[in-house]
Formats: C-alpha cells, structure tokens, sequence
C-alpha cells in the first residue's frame, strides 16, 4: 500500500534509496499481517513469518468447571491449566487433610496454546452442590453426589463408574429432550444464574493467561464443550471462540439437544448476533458416536441439502481425530484393508457400554477417512461436501493437565483422577472409559504467522493444522505443482507456497490431466536431553476418491523409500533397535489420478515402533510374564496375550489435514498486478484455467464475480449478466475505456469438453492496496451458483507482484 | 457549682465512670458479657478420629507432620466457626435454617410443623452448635467475608506499584534473529559434519550475504531466516541443545557447526534483544488479578493470626506438643 516517491531523484541515489524503501516496506509489511482480519486490540506480536510457524496446543480440556472432573477428584480450575501448559507443575488428587495434593504431574516441554473445554450442561448445577447456602445444596442429587466425593476410592476398580456418579452426570441425555435437575428452578434460573458465574470465570481465566503482549508466548481460547449424548451416543464438539467476544452464555445440551440446533445458535448469538464475535466447533470420539457423528442427514431424518452442507462446514471445519479414548481415524475391515489402522482401537460401541470386543460390528461413519469419502459422496450428489474435516488431536484429560501426551508419563497419573489412577492396578484394567483401554491423546498442531488468537483461528478456518498421536514430529505439506527440487533445496515452504496450497486446501486440476505433485516434509520429535525423540519409518499418502461408478474407494500409498525399515522395540527394556530417519522427504503424484474424480488426499508419518504406555508401566512394576502365577490379579492385562489384548507397542504418528482434489476447481493460473511510475497506473493481468467438470457457464443468464484479495480487497468487479458478447463458445468483454470496474478485457471460454479459460486486464487504476512484498493472494471467482478460490504466495519481482 | 461538690454527685459519677471502665472500655465479648475465652480443646479421641478418617481418604498414614497438619486445620476451622458465631453470621441464613427445620422435623417426628416453631426449637436444643453442616456452611461463610469484605479495586497507582514490586513475574524473554544453514543428515548421512566444517570454514574465508548463503542448505520446515524467536521457541524448532547454544552465541559471525537431533547447523546470528519489561497497560489485567489474589490471601491470614493470638488451646497430641516445642 506504500507510493512511490522516487521519480525525482538521481539515478545511484533512487537505486540505493530504492533497497532501503523496499527494505523498509517489506519489515513493514512482515511485521504483522496474514489473509485474516484482525479482531481484538493487541500489541503485534515481535516474532511474526509470513511463511508460518508450527504452534502446539490442546484443544480439549477439562478442570473442576466439569462435573465429571469433580467426581474424579480434580480441583483445579481453568488457571492451573493454563499454568501447567506453560511448563509449571499442577497437584493431582487425592488430596490430604490439609487440602493438599499428594502427587503432581509437569510437562516435560510447554505448549503455545490451550483452550480449556469444560462441560457446559452442568457448569451451574455442580457448583450448586459444591456451595453451601446455594438453593439446591441441599437437595438429594448434591447430598449423594457430596456422599460420593467423600467416598474413598475402590481398592478395585469396578467396570462402571459408581451408579450416583452415572446418575448425576449422565441422567440429562437419558431424556428427550434432556432436563434439568428440579431444583435448577423454574426455565433452570438458579442452574443458569450459576452457570453463568462459572461462565464469566472462564473467561476471565483465559484472560488473565493470554499473553497480549510482543513476547506471544501463550495463547488461550475461551471454550466451552457441548456434551450431546443422545441415547448414550457420543455427539460431543468443543465449541472454540476466536477472541473475548462471547454469547452471555454457553449453549449446552439442554438448551440445543440437537448439533443443528447448537449451530444455528451460535450463528444466532455469535456469528450474526454479535459484533466481532467469530467460533467454531470441534467435533470428536466418532469411534463412539453409533455412526451419527457424520450421518449424511439432519437430526430429524431429512437428508442434507447444499445449504445444510455449506452450513456444517463452515461450523465445523476441523475434527479431533485421536484422543485419550482412542483414535477415529479409520478402522482395519471397516471399509479399509489398512492394518496400520489398528492404532489405539476403542472397542466399545459406547463410551459406557459394558462390553469390550474388538470383533463387533462397527459403524462405517464412526471413522474419518470413511466420513471423508462420505463427504465426496456429497459433493456429488448435492455439489457441497459437508464433512470437509481437518485435522487436530488432543486429549481430553480431566486433570486440567493439558498436553500431556508422554507414553512413558502417562501410567503416573492417567487422564481421569481417581477414576484413573487411585493406584497403578487402576491403569491397566478393563474399566470404562478410562484404564487400559485410554492413551495419553494427541496435540494440535498448527501453521500460523504468530501465536496470536486471530492467528491460530484463521489457520483453523482454513485448515493448516496437523494431528499428533502426542509426540511433535514437524510436518509441511503442499499440493500443486512442487517441483521435485522442492526437497534439494532450502526454501521449502516458500516454494510450496508459490507452487501450491497448504495442508488443508483445495487443489484444482493445475496440471491438466496429470496429477497433482504433492510434497511433504517431515522432522522427527526434537525430543528433550532425557528422552530423545523417535526416528521416523515412513511417510505415506492416504488417498480416497469416489470412482466412475460412483462408489467411494480409498488407497494407502508409501511415498518414501524402505518403508519397511525393520526397526523394533524390545518390550522388556523399551530398547528401540533399528534403522529409521530424522527427517524426511518426499514429492509424490497420484499413478490412479483421474482428472474427472475428486478426491482427498492427506499424508500419514510414521515414527519406528516403541512401547505403549502400558507396556512401560507393566515393566515399573515389575511383571514378569514368564512366571504366571507370580503376576498379581490387578495386572493379568500385562500379560494378556488374547484377541482382545492391547498391543505392547505403538508407532507414533501424524496425519497431515488433507487435501481436496476438485474437478472443477481452478486449474493453472497466472496473475499479476504491474505497479504502474505514477499512482493509480498499475495493471491487472490474469489467466485462469477452471476444471474441466465446471458446470457449462452462462454469463447471459448470470452475473459474473471476480475479487483478487489480500487482507483487503486489491480488485473486485462484477459483470452484470448479458454484458459479455456471447459468440460460439466464448463470452467477450472489450472496453478501451474500463467503465466497468476497470475492465480492458475479459474473455470466457466454455467450449463443450477440456478446460475453461479465463482471460482478463485491466485499465490502468489504482491497485495499490496490493501489498509490494510477497504475501498471499486470492482470487475468487462466482458464476452463478459456480464458485472457486485460488489461493497463492505471490512474489514481488520489481514493480510486479505475480504468481509463480 | 455548688452540686458538683455534693456526695451524692460524687457517688453518681464515680459509679457512672467504673461502669464505663468496666463494661466499654475493656474489650467485651458476645453480649457485652466479658467471659475469658473458652479454650479449643482437641482431645486424644479428636486426634484419633483425624487419624483415621485420613487414612480412609488418603490410603496413608499420616505422619507426626501430617497429625500436626490435621490438628492445626482443625483449629483453624474452630476459629473460623466461633468468629462467625460471634458476628452472627448464622442468623438469617436461609441454608441453616433450612437444614435446621428439617433436622428438628426428623428428631421431633413433626412432619407437619410449623417452620418457625420448629427452628426455634432447633436453636432451644442448640442444634446449630453442634451440627457439622452448618459448621462447614459457617466457615465458608467466615473465610469469604475475611477474604473479601472491604475489597475494592486497586486505582492505577498502587497496580504501578504492585507491578514493579514483580517485574520478574512478567519479563519478556530473550530473543534472537539469526540465518540458518541447514545439512541434514538424510540427504548426508555420515558426511554431513565433514561438509559442514568446510561449508563454514568457507562462508568464514570471503564475505558472502547470509541470505544467499543459506540457499544451499537442505530442506526444513521454517525458513532459513528466523527473526525474534525466543529459547522455548527455538527449543521447539531445533531440540534444547543447540537452543542454549544459539541464546549465547557471538552474533555477526558464523558459527558453527552447530548439532541438532537432525543434523549440523551453521549459524550467523544477526542481533540478540535482551528481554523487556512489557509496558503497564498491556498486562494491567492480569495484574489486576495478581494483585486481587494477594489481598484476599492476606486478609484472610490476618485474620486467622489475630484468632489464633487471642485464643487458648488444649491440644492433647505429643506430635503437636513436639512440633510447638521445635
């Protein structure tokens, strides 16, 4: 956005005058802009990248704002979370007499972000019973509950939770529609006016913890979990706001017993009713949803329409893919032959259900590569794919103890208290839905310029995000035309962005026919001095499409060499052995690429093998499996070898958010903007191949819209419908003077099969609103219901700033 | 004049001034009855029953410091529940008289009665004295009240004030710029030490722009140009080490090479920003919350130091005994 004011001076004077301006202007630039809006007052954040840094987080927590955490004793609230996040120790219960904890838990590496999720259904009604005076402390439901919080625990832990804890937490979702104790009062005003304290509180927690100034060092979320639970049916979202500006109060479950019904009020209350006030929603545990969580229809039956579809992707852009009750990314035999699946499997049809059998039939929709394909389906059928899901894992721990994903930590505290970890012998058995059966969850992870809450939303939004199994291996993908080069070189990410689009986007067919390249980068664990992190097996490419019979087919590609490295773990010692990297890199194109199939894309990296968390604490203490009748009853699950047992090792991993492959999206395209000597002379040139399989365009019959934007508008213009001279197969727009936004020409051609193309320039005008330094650019064009999106790095060349 | 020197007068006055001596000027307790404190008695049986509960909660035993723990909370809460008592924080509490009613409902067999009667029956049997839910309901209560009666939020200056009795608690870390070439040890395996002390032995020997030089690294997933990162951050990016050594390098020199869990790293360091203080206006909330926390932490040991000095204990507990002595 900066003149030109060199025109008068010398020309050794203009050259060095020339370096210092751009100097200057491109600081001013980095130094604090990205394609998203900012929404809250802040100072800029000191370390800021145009080309993204990755920021670790957990997006699922819970602290004694939650009912169940209560019950499983935790009593810290949102700020020891935030406290523990940044890498200091929180106390663990049980507690002593003197209200002292008797063991506490620390993170062995901080994280960057954390939004704190507690339920909201009970935040009022727990906080009743645990205040005295509070109409309602008195009432049976809180005596039995504060009966049960001064109950010991069990030496034994029984399959169940106890049956007032069921009670009490889970009672709400057995009804239809889910209803609130009596005593919350007439419309629940006394559980609500509770609640909204506990509310206020958690804002007042994330403010309070939110690093606003240079340094960026924390960021947290205000957040709140919607806890459906329809006929024991896990439909759970974590509901994430993008800054300070929140509803009065959460909606839970009681208020919006259906998701569309939670959507449509925080579009009411938040998006549409509330200036400056932007969330999102996070669903997770599809593994225990009963197929529901990606049902392809409403919650009254009626099948998805376009406008359902745009609608609950854009609520809910990202899923939380593994977590401490397993992982959902896919399921070997349910519409997958992909062993590597087998990875912290649930096998419970519910998350309370009594019985644990790996061999049950599952659901297909209760896994995300199978809702991806789903998705296609969608698209096909209504022309919008509703579960466009990226990305994130996180572990829902009930210690507010986000971020604690350490496999060799995890048998020293678990993730739900007490009802974890009263004792080792509580770790490993078969209760639900915590001991043996849990894992110590995943982390986030995301590409953002800075650690601000604008920052990491926006790359929510648009889905640069990854998922962990709960180690940090760094990686960075990109689809379109990488060069192979791209892994030879220094500047990876730049080159991914000025060739391609990040994890995340859509692609188009930008090499005709040919498939895209996709390139992927990926950096093992750094590790800390006392435990080095693992070397990495292999990156692999997990493809689905729907095929010329419209059926939904998915494929799992190796795309680095000896993917079958050998490398072992002794499960004795926990010893690894064996080959394996600590980087790798890989440019890969599709060999099944059809240019007319859509498809999704996503890379999977695998570490080398080690030992569950399991595995690690059997070994503390002391099982020997070779003499049977030595090991103790409490630990028979450390020498189980059944069809049921839980594996003894794990390969750690990360799934990259996929990317979208569109037939009719744009293919190649080449822009620029030419910065004219004068102000308000510069030029807008740009060439644009779309798919082959966009629909026939009719710019008689409908407008024509076209805006090229950074983080504003640099150029927009809408062609009014019967403007373009039609003739054959090609619409024409020539204009000397650019009366019409501007416009010298544009030219549309639609011929009957291959590519459409279009063609445009500008007059002269003022477009100084393009930034001069390299930045993202996106070019979005709408032609009647017809819409698409180009998104690009482009790089300044002189007076040009064009794509590469 | 004259009635001043009258006996009578004398008498009055006299009275009236040993009255006031007696009644006002001492401190008095509840009622303005002046009674010598009662003392807190903690008995064996008391300690016993700590004990065990304790152990019931806990799995544990409770060692002399914890006995010692228990007994001193015990008194604590017995302090706390008297205070209430004597400010009267149990009249017209709607939860007590609640719980009292239906007690006395039960003990009376009176299901029908009337409210009022029944809770003045309640008070009459001294239930509330000894009831333990209206003791926990009283101590909140008390502990509250101490923690924040008379709270009012601190203007300006005394935040200024309270910020910079703890810069420390709000100091922004170090910082530091650097370029980075990167020789990865997939793309050299064993080599890649070798080359990398030639590589630096080479951008050492002739002036070479650190940007052009870093072109000839190997691939990674942030750019070879780093700007104001922080040690946690660089941490993150390059594992702890070679994090320690970047935060203490020399700048504007290549150093180097430098080893990271992914392989050698030569490094030209362009500045180090030690840290600042952040200014006053950008972290005033939590400041504020900071500061809140204190005075409510302080209010309530006041208080409790100041029942604990007037009270009089009878501890029957050689933990307790020997710790005192210590």
């Amino acid at each position: 956005m900066m003149n030109q004011r060199l025109a008068w001076a010398r020309p050794a004077t203009r050259a060095g005058l020339a370096l210092l301006f751009i100097t200057l202007s491109t600081r001013a630039v980095t130094a604090g802009q990205g394609p998203w809006a900012r929404t809250e007052t802040r100072e800029p954040c000191t370390n800021f990248d145009t080309l993204r840094q990755p920021y670790f987080g957990d997006t699922h927590i819970h602290t004694a704002y939650s009912s169940d955490a209560v019950f499983a004793g935790t009593r810290e609230n949102p700020r020891g979370a935030y406290q523990f996040a940044q890498g200091q120790p929180i106390g663990l219960p049980p507690y002593d007499a003197q209200g002292m904890p008797t063991r506490t838990a620390q993170l062995r590496r901080p994280l960057d972000f954390t939004a704190v999720t507690d339920h909201a259904e009970q935040f009022g009604e727990i906080q009743i019973c645990l205040t005295p005076g509070l109409s309602g402390y008195d009432s049976s439901d809180c005596v039995a509950a504060r009966n049960q919080l001064a109950t010991p625990p069990p030496a034994l832990p029984s399959l169940l939770p106890p049956t007032a804890v069921l009670n009490f937490l889970l009672g709400y979702g057995a009804l239809n529609p889910p209803q609130r104790f009596s005593w919350c009062g007439t419309d629940g005003e006394n559980c609500l006016g509770q609640a909204s304290l506990v509310w206020q509180d958690t804002q007042a927690a994330a403010e309070e913890f939110y690093d606003r100034t240079a340094a960026c060092a924390f960021t947290t979320f205000v957040a709140y979990e919607w806890s459906g639970q329809p006929g024991g049916n896990n439909l759970h979202r974590n509901i994430i706001f993008r800054n300070e500006v929140v509803p009065a109060l959460p909606t839970s479950y009681m208020e919006q017993p259906t998701p569309q019904g939670l959507w449509n009020t925080l579009k009411a209350q938040c998006l549409d009713g509330l200036t400056g006030c932007d969330v999102l929603a996070i669903p997770h545990n599809p593994n225990a949803s009963g197929g529901l969580m990606f049902a392809p229809f409403n919650a009254d039956n009626s099948p998805l329409t376009a406008d359902d579809a745009t609608f609950r992707s854009s609520m809910e852009p990202l899923v939380e893919i593994t977590q401490h009750k397993g992982d959902s990314e896919c399921r070997p035999g349910v519409q997958s032959t992909d062993e590597i699946c087998g990875y912290e499997k649930l096998n419970r049809l519910q998350l309370f259900a009594p019985i644990s059998d790996p061999t049950q039939t599952f659901p297909p929709l209760n896994y995300v590569r199978n809702a991806l394909k789903e998705g296609l389906n969608q698209e096909q059928l209504i022309g919008v794919n509703p579960f466009k899901l990226g990305f994130v894992g996180s572990t829902d721990d009930h210690n507010a103890a986000p971020g604690s994903t350490e496999e060799r930590d995890f048998g020293a505290y678990g993730h739900l208290g007490l009802r974890d970890h009263a004792t080792p012998a509580f770790m490993v058995a078969r209760v639900t839905p915590a001991g043996i059966e849990g894992n110590p969850g995943g982390l986030a992870v995301v590409w953002a310029e800075e650690n601000s809450r604008d920052a990491l939303f926006a790359a929510m939004r648009r889905r640069e995000v990854y998922a962990t199994s709960g180690s940090r291996p760094i990686v960075r993908a990109f689809a379109g035309k990488p060069p192979a080069s791209i892994c030879k070189g220094a500047s990876f990410a730049a080159t991914g962005y000025e060739k391609g689009v990040p994890m995340g986007s859509d692609i188009g067919p930008v090499a005709g026919n040919g498939s895209p390249s996709f390139a992927v980068l990926a950096m093992k664990d750094a590790g800390t001095a006392d435990m080095p992190g693992t070397l990495l097996q292999r990156i692999q490419m997990v493809k689905g499409w729907i095929d010329d019979n419209g059926a939904a087919q998915e494929a799992v590609f190796d795309i680095t060499k000896k993917p079958n490295n050998g490398a072992s773990v002794d499960t004795t010692t926990c010893q690894t052995s064996g080959p394996g990297a600590d980087s790798l890199c890989a440019v890969w194109k599709d060999p099944k690429f059809k240019a007319s199939q859509r498809a999704f894309y996503y890379a999977r990296v695998l570490e080398n093998p080690t030992c569950r968390w399991s595995t690690y604490l059997c070994n503390d203490q002391g099982i020997d499996c070779s003499t049977p009748s030595a090991v103790p009853a409490a630990y028979a699950e450390c020498c189980n070898t059944g069809p049921d047992a839980v594996p003894k090792t794990i390969q750690e991993r990360a799934w990259t958010s996929p990317f979208w492959y569109e037939p009719e999206a744009f293919g190649k395209v080449t822009a620029s903007v030419a910065y004219g000597k004068q102000a308000g002379t510069d030029v807008l040139n740009l060439t644009a191949q779309i798919g082959a399989a966009a629909p026939a365009f009719n710019p008689d019959a409908d407008d024509v819209a076209l805006t090229v934007s950074d983080d504003d508008t640099i150029y927009a213009v809408t062609i009014p419908a019967g403007t373009m001279v039609h003739k054959g197969g090609t619409y024409q727009l020539m204009d000397k003077t650019g009366v019409l936004g501007g416009l010298k020409s544009v030219t549309l051609k639609v011929p009957t099969s291959g590519l459409k193309q279009l063609t445009l320039q500008t007059v002269p005008m003022d477009l100084s609103h393009a930034d001069r330094a390299n930045h993202f650019v996106e070019i979005d064009l709408s032609i009647g219901s017809y819409h698409a999106t180009h998104s690009r790095l482009w790089v300044l060349k002189g007076t040009k700033l064009q794509t590469s | 004049m004259r009635c001043l020197r009258s006996p009578l007068v004398h008498f009055l006055t006299g009275g009236a001034v040993l009255f006031v001596l007696v009644h006002v000027a001492r401190p008095a307790a509840v009622g303005g009855v002046r009674t010598a404190p009662n003392p807190v008695v903690i008995t064996a049986d008391d300690v016993a029953r700590m004990r065990t509960a304790y152990t019931r909660e806990t799995g544990l035993q409770p060692t002399a410091a914890d006995e010692v723990a228990l007994i001193e909370k015990a008194v604590e809460e017995e302090l706390l529940y008297r205070e209430a008592v004597a400010r009267g924080l149990d009249r017209n509490d709607r939860s007590i008289r609640n719980w009292l009613i239906e007690q006395m409902r039960g003990l009376a067999d009176d299901p029908t009665g009337d409210d009022d009667a029944l809770y003045a029956q309640a008070r009459a049997l001294e239930l509330d004295r000894k009831d333990l839910v209206v003791r926990r309901i009283l101590m909140q209560k008390m502990r509250l009240l101490a923690s924040r009666a008379g709270e009012q939020d601190a203007g300006d200056d005394e935040l200024r004030a309270f910020y910079a009795a703890h810069q420390a608690d709000y100091q922004q870390p170090e910082r530091v710029s650097l370029w980075h070439v990167f020789l990865g040890s997939q793309a050299h395996g064993t080599g890649a030490r070798r080359e990398a002390v030639q590589l630096v032995a080479e951008l050492r020997s002739r002036p070479l722009d650190p940007g052009v030089a870093a072109r000839r690294g190997d691939p990674f997933p942030v750019p070879a140009h780093l700007t104001s990162q922080s040690r946690p951050q660089l941490e993150k990016i390059f594992g702890a080490t070679l994090a320690d050594e970047l935060m203490r390098g020399a700048a504007r020199a290549w150093i180097g090479p430098l080893m990271s869990p992914y392989g050698e790293h030569l490094v030209w360091i362009e500045t180090h920003d030690p840290g600042a203080i952040p200014p006053f206006e950008t972290v005033r909330g939590r400041v504020l919350e900071a500061w809140r926390d204190e005075r409510r932490a302080q209010r309530l040991a006041q208080l409790l130091r100041e029942l604990a000095s007037r009270a009089v204990l009878r501890i029957d507990s050689v933990a307790w005994r020997e710790r005192r002595q210590a």
